[in-house]
């Protein structure tokens, strides 16, 4: 099993996909700093990818700075800075784009997204209280 | 790597194990059988349910040779696309190697170990087994290499079926080759009685190609399920069975002569010699490679002197037993003739010092005083035994000149080792010596004995010719049509036991070739070579020509050739003696 | 270097060319799957690399060797899987191990036993009395115990469960290594192979029709889907690049062949002023579904001939 959270889809490119969930992992705290990242040949089996794939993905995060790579260890998540908001948004950006297209079909405006933002967030948060 | 290949012949043994125990077994019952058989012969008892067996063995042989080369080869097919084998680490050299290996093995070389068996029991020597092995391993190399051509030719079963056609009508072909140049060199032989052959006499060969045929269809087909599969063959040999066993039962074999002999105004004397060793001039006595030669000197003797002697025939069946031996006794016959004064009743009454002779050393002897009689060994372990315990030995002997006959019984409970005794050349004569080849042996085992009757008749039916020996046996096939030269021949039906026709008939199951020759020809003796003598045979016009010539002939040889289903005659012969008694023949006293 | 190159290749069945002038190429360390419809002649060229069958004309050189001079030291670096092998039937698993350890050094039988209880494997069951899965795992475990540079898959899933699928993959990735492994497989499965690949090629009636990065595909199809606005109607002329083209209503799909962020929107606009786009990622099972059915309009620069 892997230490963080992914549901491959069809279609979209495997590494952009793992990239993603591994980046979502860190920022909501499934991969802490420090954690051992699983190895390659790890990453290929648990989610049945390419090797090479699985390798790319790993260089990549390396290069970014998600990962580092210990002599002994191997690779162990890197410290990043939680509180940045700006990342965490950003890592929001597919599902915006989703919502933006669906609004831009029903013909709605960004106000109108908005106010239907704050709408569904109360519903949630109401719903969330005990 | 030899271990690879190693590997893979162990592996087709885990596979084929059950097959090849099944045919290892099959090999070992066939020697039991002729064991059985040469017993039977050697004690005058019908062997026809044995003969069927022996025939029937050798041809399941060949089929599960056949299924077990396929299946070694198919196995590892070098030209299957599905072959398991082609995307792994072996080359095609190699694999092939391992295939050699494991047909070399299993069909070769344990048989041969078998066989060696069956010949060790009947006493051959090393070097015999060594030829022995070869000849089995040739022509089981034939067959062997019938099928792994196909097997490694083809793997689509039209491609099979038209392979092995191909292989049949090939066989068919060589065998009409051999027709024509048969036809060619025997007048008479038609081309017609060939094929008359080849649609009543070849079912055997005809099965082998149809099962292989059917079953490597099946096989490359591999649609049939393996019970069916399995139900078509027994279904085959089932029926192959019972055609070839009903043959063997429905021929009857020459009955038993009647030994009476018959009353005649014709008698024989002999009236005494001085007791010598030798004739007049120092004669020494001389040692014959075969019959014909003995039959030549009797005919123009060297020294004058022995012109119009009296000859005499012996003809000695002995039989040798230790007491208390369950084993059957063997019954051996020697031919010796001679001539000079002895009275038989002198013969018969002195103790036989039996000694042993090497067969086809046929002496002529001046006989007087004591005789020595050959007996024949089997094999070495009789050599052995007799070395340790002097044996049961009942020698019946029958003298034989002109008309008449005498029988004449001894027998002594003291028959031992003899050392010492020399011929008379002074070389060392040897007791007990073994047999020295397969192909001497069943001569020198077979039965034989002769009673001198009247041609009195003109027909020659059974009756006439029947006298004329006592008790022909079939043996094993010594020689093949192609060897007779040329002949003429009488023609005997089993079922009517009637010499009925002067042309010869090949192949026939039901009728027996016999060659006539106006001199006796060996076409055997232990140097394997075949020798004839005398001048060509003559045409006849009709029965009664051919009659009339045989009355008047000296010393013709009757041979009847036995052939069964499988083209294959076997030979057995039988004597006619003179039927002009030399002038100075008179009476004998017992 | 390539793990297998085809220059020519040509298969012809007496009246029938099963495979004609296949100019093929797998990078070594990629994983390359051959896809196409039934009969397009994946298998043949297969057995062709694998000098099992021989080539009517053209070369094949697999492992830098030609494919038809492959012996034992070729053979003892490739695996090959396909449901056409003949397996002794009589032979229990086991024995059929312990028949192909001795040919081949490389044979780790540590791996072999971890395969085996992987792959949930009877040992002692005969192989004639193994499901055809069970049967097809068999025959894998023989061929990764001794973890091959390549492997060659022919149609290797056709008719298993998803469980033994799964397990197959999952065999295959325990074996695999960065590098000079590359795995060539045929397959109809496009779910499965998908993940793997990172190579396509598509071959139809004897022919590569389409030889791709699986990226560059997946980077260059969408599906577009147009609401028309108002008044607008089909376009008379649509770019070559655009399949598939369905219509319904207001509503036109197709699929973009060609591309590009940015560009393809532009285009869009031009052709359907004042509509709404929507362009989507497809799944290889789609796009093999598009360059099947139309003709698939190959990028010249990312693709390999």
């Amino acid at each position: 099993m892997l230490p963080f959270s992914i549901e491959i889809r069809p279609g979209l490119p495997i590494a952009e996909q793992v990239l993603f969930a591994v980046k979502k992992a860190v920022v909501t705290g499934q991969l802490r700093t420090g954690d051992k990242f699983p190895s390659v040949r790890i990453l290929s089996q648990e989610l049945k990818i390419n090797p090479n794939t699985a390798h790319k993905v790993v260089a990549q995060l390396v290069d970014e700075g998600v990962l580092v790579t210990t002599p002994a260890v191997g690779s162990v998540v890197a410290a990043l800075a939680l509180g940045d908001k700006r990342a965490r948004a950003e890592l929001l950006g597919p599902e915006l784009e989703r919502a933006i297209v669906e609004a831009k079909k029903l013909g709605l405006t960004a106000e109108d997204v908005q106010a239907a933002v704050a709408a569904h967030w109360r519903k949630l948060s109401d719903s969330s209280k005990p | 790597m030899p271990s690879l290949i190693w590997h893979i012949v162990k592996r087709d043994f885990r596979h084929l194990w059950l097959w090849l125990a099944i045919w290892w077994g099959l090999l070992v019952a066939t020697a039991v059988t002729v064991a059985q058989f040469i017993q039977r012969i050697l004690t005058q008892r019908p062997e026809g349910d044995l003969y069927g067996w022996l025939w029937f063995f050798v041809l399941v042989d060949a089929v599960v040779l056949m299924v077990v080369v396929e299946a070694i080869l198919k196995s590892d097919s070098p030209i299957d696309e599905r072959a398991f084998w082609r995307t792994r680490p072996i080359g095609k050299g190699r694999m092939l190697a391992a295939k050699l290996a494991s047909i070399g093995l299993f069909c070769f070389v344990v048989p041969g170990i078998i066989q060696a068996g069956e010949r060790m029991i009947f006493g051959f020597s090393m070097g015999e087994f060594f030829r022995g092995i070869v000849q089995f391993a040739i022509v089981e190399g034939l067959l062997v290499a019938l099928v792994a051509c196909a097997a490694v030719l083809y793997q689509r079963t039209v491609q099979g079926l038209l392979i092995w056609l191909g292989i049949f009508f090939f066989f068919v072909f060589l065998e009409a080759v051999g027709v024509f140049y048969l036809s060619n060199t025997i007048e008479n032989y038609t081309v017609a009685a060939f094929f008359i052959g080849l649609t009543s006499g070849w079912p055997a060969v005809d099965l082998i190609f149809g099962t292989a045929f059917v079953i490597t269809a099946l096989m490359y087909a591999g649609r049939a399920r393996r019970v069916g599969k399995l139900a078509l063959v027994c279904g085959l040999l089932l029926v192959w069975t019972i055609g070839e066993y009903y043959q063997a039962r429905v021929y009857s074999y020459f009955p038993a002569a009647d030994s009476t002999p018959r009353n005649n105004t014709v008698k024989l004397s002999v009236s005494p010699r001085p007791e010598t060793n030798k004739l007049a001039g120092d004669y020494l006595p001389s040692y014959y490679k075969n019959r014909s030669q003995l039959y030549a000197a009797m005919d123009n003797p060297t020294f004058p002197e022995l012109k119009d002697t009296v000859w005499l025939i012996y003809r000695v069946l002995s039989r040798l037993q230790w007491p208390g031996d369950k084993s059957a006794p063997i019954d051996y016959d020697s031919l010796v003739a001679g001539a000079g004064g002895i009275s038989p009743s002198q013969l018969i009454n002195a103790p036989a010092a039996l000694a042993a002779a090497g067969y086809g050393r046929l002496a002529w002897e001046p006989v007087s005083g004591w005789r020595d009689f050959p007996v024949t060994l089997v094999n070495g372990w009789q050599l052995e035994r007799i070395k340790k315990e002097p044996a049961q030995i009942t020698a019946q002997i029958y003298i034989a000149s002109g008309h008449l006959e005498r029988i004449a019984e001894v027998s002594t409970n003291s028959f031992a080792w003899q050392d010492g005794i020399t011929n008379v050349d002074g070389s060392p004569r040897q007791t007990g010596a073994p047999l020295s080849s397969w192909q001497d042996g069943p001569n020198r085992i077979c039965v034989r004995s002769i009673v001198l009757h009247d041609l009195d008749g003109i027909s020659l039916s059974l009756d006439e010719v029947r006298p004329w020996y006592l008790h022909l046996t079939p043996f094993w096939p010594q020689e093949n049509v192609r060897n007779s030269g040329n002949l003429l021949y009488l023609l005997y039906n089993h079922q009517t036991q009637e010499c009925v026709e002067g042309i010869s008939n090949g192949g026939n199951p039901e009728f027996d070739l016999a060659f006539v020759r106006t001199q006796p020809t060996v076409y055997f003796n232990f140097n394997n070579k075949t020798e004839s003598a005398g001048p060509p045979p003559q045409a006849f016009a009709d029965k009664k020509a051919l009659t009339d010539w045989l009355k008047n002939t000296r010393l013709v040889e009757l041979r009847f050739v036995h052939t069964q289903n499988f083209y294959v005659p076997v030979t057995m012969d039988a004597y006619l003696l003179p039927s002009k008694l030399p002038a100075n023949a008179t009476d004998v006293k017992h | 270097m390539n793990a297998i190159e085809t220059t020519g290749l040509t298969c012809r069945f007496r009246q029938l060319e099963a495979v004609h002038s296949l100019d093929l190429t797998v990078p070594a360390g990629s994983v390359y799957a051959l896809l196409g419809p039934n009969g397009a002649g994946k298998s043949t060229t297969i057995k062709m690399l694998m000098n099992l069958l021989r080539p009517t004309a053209g070369t094949a050189r697999v492992l830098g060797v030609d494919s038809q001079k492959l012996g034992p030291t070729e053979f003892a670096r490739i695996g090959y899987v396909a449901e056409t092998i003949d397996l002794p039937e009589w032979m229990t698993v086991r024995q059929f191990l312990d028949y192909c350890r001795p040919f081949y050094k490389k044979w780790d039988v540590e791996l072999e036993k971890t395969l085996l209880k992987k792959f949930d494997l009877p040992p002692e069951r005969k192989i004639k009395h193994l499901s055809r899965g069970m049967r097809m795992k068999t025959l894998l475990l023989s061929v990764l115990a001794y973890r091959p540079d390549l492997l060659v898959l022919d149609e290797p899933f056709s008719g298993l469960d998803p469980v033994v699928r799964d397990d197959f993959i999952r065999g295959v990735l325990e074996v695999s290594s960065l590098g000079n492994w590359t795995v060539f497989v045929s397959s109809h499965d496009i779910e499965e192979v998908e993940r793997l690949a990172d190579w396509v090629g598509l071959i139809d009636q004897g022919t590569l029709k389409l030889a791709e990065k699986l990226d560059s595909l997946q980077q260059r199809f969408r599906r577009i889907e147009i609401t028309r606005a108002s008044g607008i109607s089909t376009p008379t002329r649509k770019p070559a690049h655009w399949q598939g083209w369905e219509e319904a209503g207001a509503l036109t799909r197709f699929v973009e062949t060609r591309y590009s962020s940015g560009e393809t929107e532009k285009l869009c606009a031009e052709i359907f002023p004042g509509a709404n786009v929507t362009a989507q990622p497809l799944p290889l099972r789609e796009i093999y579904l598009s360059l099947a059915r139309g003709d698939a309009v190959p990028e010249p620069a990312s693709s390999l001939r």
